[in-house]
């Protein structure tokens, strides 16, 4: 079985058959193009998509229905062909890379989510043109964040 | 910002040789065609900015960050 020091979680054996294949890379790094998922209970609800081809290169993603309850999927066609998808939407899994910005805050890419078909195994990162998410949507901020009323 | 208006069928030119023509116009959506040297990169600003982003979301962050993220989450 085979296996790589994943960046953010160490050691990692896998099956062939886990691996997730982005044909067309993630722009600008087009020649990676193998993948793995990886996710586990305590860092819920992140994943981390994980390349093969060069260990050092690692994303972390959010399902865009963690960041919006109400992201609506709008996927062209030819990157839907480009997955092989061809059976139910629910085969889909869409999640949105994070970046974590020096002091910026933290943002999600909702124009670009990376779109993974999982019976055929191919992912596409599948560039909306429609202008309705940003690439780069501020996070919701959680309770520990509010800013707590000014009492004077 | 320069605002030109044409028609289907007519084209502009940038810099003497790139040639720009508007193909077809159908709903809200415009198609285009593109004539130019080969060295001349064309790409979906979209696309652009998604790389750029990618770039930005390959450098990774400390764990404490990502933590302070998870928290977010699961206060929610």
């Amino acid at each position: 079985m085979p296996s790589l020091i994943a960046r953010f979680s160490g050691p990692v054996d896998y099956n062939d058959d886990a691996v997730i294949r982005i044909p067309s890379g993630l722009p600008p790094f087009v020649n990676q193009t193998r993948y793995l998922l990886l996710s586990s209970e305590q860092k819920s609800p992140l994943v981390f998509l994980q390349s093969l081809d060069e260990p050092e290169l690692c994303f972390i993603a959010l399902p865009v229905l963690s960041i919006d309850s109400g992201y609506e999927l709008r996927i062209e066609p030819e990157d839907l062909a480009a997955i092989h998808h061809r059976g139910a939407s629910s085969d889909l899994l869409c999640v949105a890379i994070v970046t974590f910005s020096g002091d910026g805050p933290v943002t999600a890419n909702l124009m670009a989510p990376v779109v993974i078909d999982t019976q055929t195994r191919l992912g596409v990162q599948a560039i909306r043109a429609d202008g309705r998410y940003s690439h780069a949507e501020p996070l919701p901020s959680g309770a520990a964040e509010r800013e707590t009323p000014c009492s004077s | 910002m320069l605002v030109l208006t044409r028609k289907r069928g007519e084209s502009f030119l940038l810099d003497d040789e790139i040639e720009v023509m508007i193909l077809d116009i159908e709903g809200g959506t415009v198609r285009v065609g593109i004539r130019a040297p080969k060295s001349v990169l064309v790409l979906r600003r979209e696309l652009k900015m998604t790389s750029r982003q990618n770039q930005s979301a390959a450098v990774l962050p400390s764990d404490q960050a990502v933590a302070a993220l998870l928290l977010r989450f699961q206060n929610r």
